[in-house]
Parts: structure tokens; C-alpha cells; sequence
């Protein structure tokens, strides 16, 4: 077992396979060698080590990733809803350009912490958790994306662009829309 | 403060971005100014764009860089986009009597010696001017046909006999195989748990072949020796495995494997073309489809994307009226779309042309010359061929490729702009090559959808022939007249205007003489 010690001071019992499967932490405790020395990572708070922490192949950790996937694959996708919410196919297919007010409380609440979890396991190096589609879940080749107004809408993005390059951009990726 | 997307550092967005499509990607760069210069600034990012909309899929590892990848894409399309070939070269033929077998997989050119027991081929990577270097394998036994997955699985299929098929009486114990290579080491493939595999086929009942490879799979089609009452047998072995999975009797003439998952079940699903009208008759010559599975054993750093690619039918037709005369078509079919439906959750065991057909596929009048049977002809979503006039038609159904095209058009009809004068290849209106009398034919118009671009050699070429594969395009002349044999040159390349363009490897066309004359 390895002791970490997280930004808010929390203090973690980890199984060392786990904890080795960040290559900075295995590379620490190579350093270190055998010790009981808790290991301090001042850039990591305890609900986002929880997450990446948990055991890849567990369920929990599915659980989290799938969450994460099908909020974020709005992106690309009709709304997502949870899977209770799910009445029909036809109604989940439906595209439609305003974002439910699940999906938006969902997504504030959220990506903070994917974004959290992503800058965890980048300073982590945990290669599991980076080499991930965080984004989107594997689309259908023929699904329309979205349009970017709906993208800058999901991720509170502010269009600095004139019209004039608004324009010019649009001009210039023409040939992959929409046939 | 709660953390903001475009607050993450510039190399956490782009490993965000990579796995998005294009369009959604495409949808990103137009969102806000930071997010456009992540992603016109990344390398890794713009050839992940290119390689999505040029179909190919990215093969991993072989320490290649994205710049890298990127360039040697941009070569390969503009190759083939342009009708400016990286290279062009010609290739006497080594003196040695030929079969008329030839194949070509992942940049090898394969072809069986008259002797009919060894094998030959030759990489076409060999640098431009030098004369190639030709391998050889030799059997025991007698080579009846090959089958070939270089790129996909480093896999040579040969199929032997223990006698000459080609003899008028035949022994009745000849023993039919099938050897697994691995095309790296010249070897027995490691992959296959038995390298050679003993055919329950008799071959005096069934003396001719085809062989087709998909993934694991591979299958024989026997030929029964009366083909006026056809009583073939179709043969589908999981060649890693060495297991039969399937041996059924078939009286169809052509078979082609499309999928490459393991588990091969019963046919449950017909697909039916166009209502002829009464006496009219189809025959299907040819079944293909490139790539042979979606496995990457290829050095390269991308290959077509086998989910997008096409499966083409050469389709004979037979009018009631002048029964003589014969039209040549092809029929294109997005394979994802063909085999969704016999996936689809529907039951109907036949599905009628229109049911199925339109959306999915393209008619294209071939009226080619086939003395020979080339075999490949297509590659991902690429086709090639020669006109009877012997021009070469090299298609794209890419359909970004196609947009592309669409709007240079328009683009040209506003302005003054001319087409470039340096190709060796001009556009031709997709309606050249529609089928011209479909009444006749189908007695109804087939409606076919499938978009393409199509170009065609300025000049006819002194070809009888071209195959193709991910890179190559392979013109071959063959006269049978006699086997006393001239080789003397072999030319420089012919576009030296334009030299940016004349890069090794990536992107080629080739051109092969294989010449046997007087």
C-alpha cells in the first residue's frame, strides 16, 4: 500500500498496482525506494484522486467514464439524456438545437471535473486515462456535427471572430459538409 | 475558479480534439480564435483531418512523426487527386515464361512461372531506375491459384495440387492444398496454427478455383467441371485457426468475402438487382473488395479505411434480343452500407433492388476488354480500369473528394480559371460512364446514387490492362504472339516538369511492360 497526501490534505491508502499505473508516482517511489513516506501531489484534490484512482477494469470507474463520454459526446450528438430518461430511439435521435436543462446542469457540473480529471492524469501521466475520447463517444461516419454556435453554447466559448472571418472560414471547409 | 475549456494548457486541447471526426472538428475550428490556432498549428491534429477525409486509417508506431504522415499523405493525394504520378517508370519483364496470373498486394507484383510451381514477385519500392529485384518461392507442387493480404495480414495464399489441373485426364488422387506464407520471412505464417491445410476436395470434379481472403477468412469457390449445370462448392476456412467454417454447395459463379469477423454463418439474405426485362440475363464475373480485412500489418503510416471502402461486381448482361452482344457494367457498393444490410434487424430473407440498391451503389458502364482476368481493381474507395480505346479511367467515390471537385467546378465556371495543364488526366462528366440504355437493360431506371469523381488518361495508353492497390497503379502489356522476349529500357519518368512531385515510395504509379513479343 502507498500513502498520497492530496492538495486539500486528504490522506489515501492505494494499492500500489494502482498508484503505478501514473508513471510520475512509479517513477517517485523508484526514487524513493521502500518507505512509508506519504507521498504529497499538490496539485490534486481528493474527489478528482478518487476518480483516478479507481480500478480500471471496475465498474465505478466504467460508470464515471461513461458519464463522462455521453455528456461531452453532445458535441457531436443529438442531446444525450440519462439512460432513465430514455423513452424511444426516435426521441433520443431527434436532433434539436437547444440543449435540455438536464444536459446543461449536467454539463456545468461536469466538466469541471472531467477538466479537472484531465489535468490529473496529465500531471499524473497515467497513460490509461489520456489516451481516451473524452469528447465524444465513437460517432457514425454520416452524423452531422454540430454546428459550432451549439459547441461555443456547451462550453461557454465566446466567438471572437469578425464576420468577415467567420465567413472566410466557412468558406474554406465547405467541402466537408454536409453533401 | 472553475476551470474553463480553453483554459487547459495547448497540448491537453489537442489530445482532447484528436479523437473528433471531421466535421466536428471542422465545427471547432470555426467556434473561437484560440481553438482555430490549436488546431491549424498541430500537426498531429491537421493530419488527422487529412487522413479522415482521405478515408485512410492511421497505422501506428513504425516511428514515423506527424509531420511525417502528413506529407507523405498530402504526396499520395495529390498523386492520385492531381493525375500527377510521383513517379512513373517501366519494367521489362526478366526472362522468364509467364502464366497469365498475376496479382498485387501492398506494392508487390505477384506472378506464377509457367512451370507452374514457383511463384514470383517483385517489390515495386525498389528504386525508380533500377531493374527490379524479383524473390521467388518455390513448391513441390503445382500452383493453382493465389490469394493475397499483404498489407492487412502479411499473408500469401497459394493453393497446389499434387498434379496439372490442366491436363485432359487426371489422376484420381490428387491432393489439394492450401499454404499459408508469411510474406516478411518467405516462411510458413506464424499466425497459422497449420501452415498447410489439406483440401476435402476432389479435384477431378472440381478442377478450377478462386480464392478470396478477408480478415481470417478466406474462401475457395471450386469450380465443378460442367458449368452448364454449375454443382460448385464453396469453401470458408478461418486460416489462423486452420478450421473449415463453412462448405456448402453453391450454384452461384462468384463469391467475395466482405467481412472479416470471425464466425461465418449461412447465407440468410438475398439481394436482388435491377428487374431485367424478360430474357435478359445477368452473370456476375467478378466479386472484389480491397482492403482484405481492417488488420494493419503494413509499414506505411496510413491505409485506406477498410469500413469505407468498396466492393465492386462485374456484371455481365445479356440482352434477349441480340443475345451476342453483351453489355459490361460494374456495380459499385459501399461495403459498411452492404453489409449493414444483412445485419439489419429485418427478416425478410430476399430484399428487392429498390429496397436496397439505390443509395448505396453506383452503376458504371465498363465496357472493357477481358481477356484477361485482372484482379485488383479497386482499393479503398478508388477504382481503376481501361477503356476500350484504352484510356485509363481512375474513379473516387471519396466524397469529400467529391465536394472538392464540385467546387473547383464552380469556382471555374465563375472565373476564368483553366484546368492544370501538367495532369496527365482530365475530368470526365460522371455521365459519360452512366449506363446508356437502361430500359433495355434493366426495363426500369436503377436509380443508382452513389457520387464519384472520374478522370481518364489525355492519351490511350499501350496497355491490355491495369491493376491497382493502395499506391500503385499497374499498366501491363501482354502479347502472346510469341515467347521470344525484348527488354532494353527502362524509362525516366515522363513528368519531369514537374519534379516536387517525382517522390520516392509514396504515392506512385507505376507502370509494368510485360513484354513478350516477337
Amino acid at each position: 500500500m502507498v500513502l498520497l497526501v492530496t492538495s486539500d490534505n486528504e490522506q489515501f491508502q492505494t494499492e500500489k498496482d494502482i498508484v503505478e499505473r501514473s508513471v510520475l508516482i512509479k517513477n517517485m517511489l523508484e526514487d524513493v525506494g521502500e518507505s512509508d513516506q506519504p507521498i504529497p501531489l499538490p496539485n490534486v484534490s481528493s474527489s478528482v484522486l478518487k476518480k483516478v484512482t479507481q480500478p480500471s477494469t471496475g465498474p465505478t470507474e466504467i460508470d464515471v467514464r461513461g458519464r463522462y463520454l455521453s455528456t461531452a459526446s453532445t458535441t457531436v450528438e443529438s442531446p444525450s439524456r440519462p439512460p432513465i430518461l430514455e423513452q424511444s430511439q426516435d426521441e433520443t435521435r431527434k436532433r434539436t438545437t437547444d440543449i435540455s436543462e438536464w444536459d446543461q446542469k449536467f454539463i456545468t457540473v461536469d466538466q469541471e471535473m472531467l477538466f479537472e480529471i484531465i489535468l490529473a492524469a496529465n500531471y499524473l501521466d497515467i497513460k490509461s486515462l489520456l489516451c481516451r475520447r473524452w469528447l465524444q463517444d465513437g460517432s457514425q461516419h454520416d452524423q452531422g456535427a454540430r454546428p459550432p454556435e451549439e459547441i461555443r453554447k456547451l462550453f461557454n466559448i465566446v466567438n471572437d471572430f469578425t464576420p468577415e472571418e467567420e465567413a472566410q472560414i466557412k468558406k474554406e471547409n465547405e467541402w466537408a459538409e454536409d453533401r | 475558479m472553475p476551470i474553463h475549456l480553453l483554459d487547459l494548457p495547448p497540448e491537453i486541447l489537442t489530445m482532447i480534439l484528436y479523437p473528433l471526426d471531421l466535421r466536428s472538428l471542422i465545427a471547432c475550428i470555426a467556434t473561437n480564435r484560440r481553438v482555430k490556432s490549436i488546431i491549424d498549428g498541430s500537426t498531429l491534429l491537421q493530419y488527422r483531418l487529412a487522413a479522415q477525409a482521405a478515408c485512410v486509417d492511421d497505422v501506428p508506431g513504425n516511428g514515423l512523426t506527424s509531420a511525417d504522415r502528413l506529407v507523405a499523405l498530402q504526396r499520395r493525394e495529390v498523386a492520385f487527386i492531381e493525375g500527377l504520378p510521383s513517379s512513373i517508370h517501366t519494367v521489362q519483364m526478366d526472362d522468364f515464361p509467364i502464366r497469365n496470373t498475376y496479382a498485387l498486394s501492398g506494392g508487390n507484383f505477384f506472378m506464377t512461372e509457367l512451370t507452374e510451381k514457383s511463384l514470383r514477385w517483385t517489390s515495386l519500392e525498389s528504386k525508380g531506375q533500377q531493374q527490379p529485384i524479383w524473390e521467388r518461392l518455390e513448391l513441390n507442387e503445382y500452383i493453382i491459384e493465389i490469394g493475397l493480404a499483404v498489407p492487412e495480414e502479411d499473408l500469401v495464399v497459394v493453393l497446389s495440387s499434387t498434379a496439372p489441373l490442366n491436363v485432359d485426364v487426371l489422376p484420381s488422387d490428387v491432393i489439394l492444398k492450401l499454404h499459408l506464407f508469411e510474406m516478411s520471412t518467405q516462411s510458413a505464417h506464424r499466425e497459422a496454427l497449420e501452415p498447410a491445410i489439406v483440401l476435402p476436395i476432389d479435384a477431378v470434379a472440381w478442377p478450377d478455383f478462386e480464392i478470396d481472403i478477408c480478415g481470417p477468412n478466406v474462401s475457395i469457390l471450386a469450380f465443378s467441371v460442367d458449368n452448364q449445370h454449375p454443382d460448385n462448392r464453396l469453401l470458408v476456412y478461418d486460416w489462423k485457426k486452420g478450421r473449415l467454417q463453412m462448405l456448402i454447395r453453391l450454384e452461384y459463379l462468384n463469391c467475395g468475402i466482405l467481412s472479416d469477423s470471425e464466425g461465418i454463418a449461412d447465407p440468410h439474405i438475398s439481394l436482388t438487382l435491377p428487374k431485367s426485362p424478360d430474357g435478359c440475363e445477368y452473370d456476375i464475373t467478378r466479386v472484389e473488395s480491397n482492403p482484405k480485412g481492417s488488420n494493419a500489418a503494413t509499414s506505411r503510416p496510413f491505409r485506406s479505411s477498410f469500413i469505407d471502402s468498396l466492393v465492386v461486381l462485374s456484371v455481365l448482361c445479356f440482352p434477349p434480343a441480340e443475345a451476342t452482344v453483351f453489355q459490361q457494367m460494374f456495380l459499385v457498393i459501399h461495403r459498411q452500407a452492404l453489409l449493414q444490410q444483412i445485419s439489419s434487424e429485418s427478416h425478410t430473407r430476399q430484399r428487392s433492388w429498390e429496397e436496397w440498391g439505390p443509395p448505396i451503389s453506383r452503376w458504371i458502364n465498363a465496357d472493357i476488354i477481358t481477356q484477361t482476368e485482372w484482379p485488383t481493381i479497386i482499393c479503398g474507395q478508388r477504382l481503376a480500369f481501361l477503356t476500350p480505346q484504352s484510356h485509363i479511367v481512375l474513379l473516387d467515390f471519396n466524397p469529400y473528394t467529391r465536394k472538392r471537385a464540385l467546387l473547383e467546378q464552380a469556382k471555374r465556371t465563375d472565373g476564368n480559371a483553366i484546368e492544370p495543364t501538367a495532369s496527365q488526366f482530365v475530368s470526365v462528366p460522371p455521365s459519360e460512364l452512366d449506363i446508356v440504355d437502361c430500359l433495355a437493360l434493366f426495363g426500369e431506371e436503377p436509380h443508382s446514387q452513389l457520387e464519384y469523381v472520374a478522370k481518364k488518361s489525355r492519351k490511350p495508353v499501350a496497355w491490355s490492362g491495369v491493376i491497382m492497390d493502395e499506391e500503385w497503379i499497374v499498366g501491363i502489356n501482354v502479347c502472346l504472339s510469341s515467347f521470344v522476349k525484348n527488354y532494353q529500357f527502362i524509362t525516366p519518368t515522363k513528368n519531369s516538369r514537374t519534379p516536387q512531385m517525382r517522390m520516392e515510395n509514396s504515392g506512385s504509379m507505376f507502370g509494368i511492360l510485360d513484354e513478350l513479343r516477337k
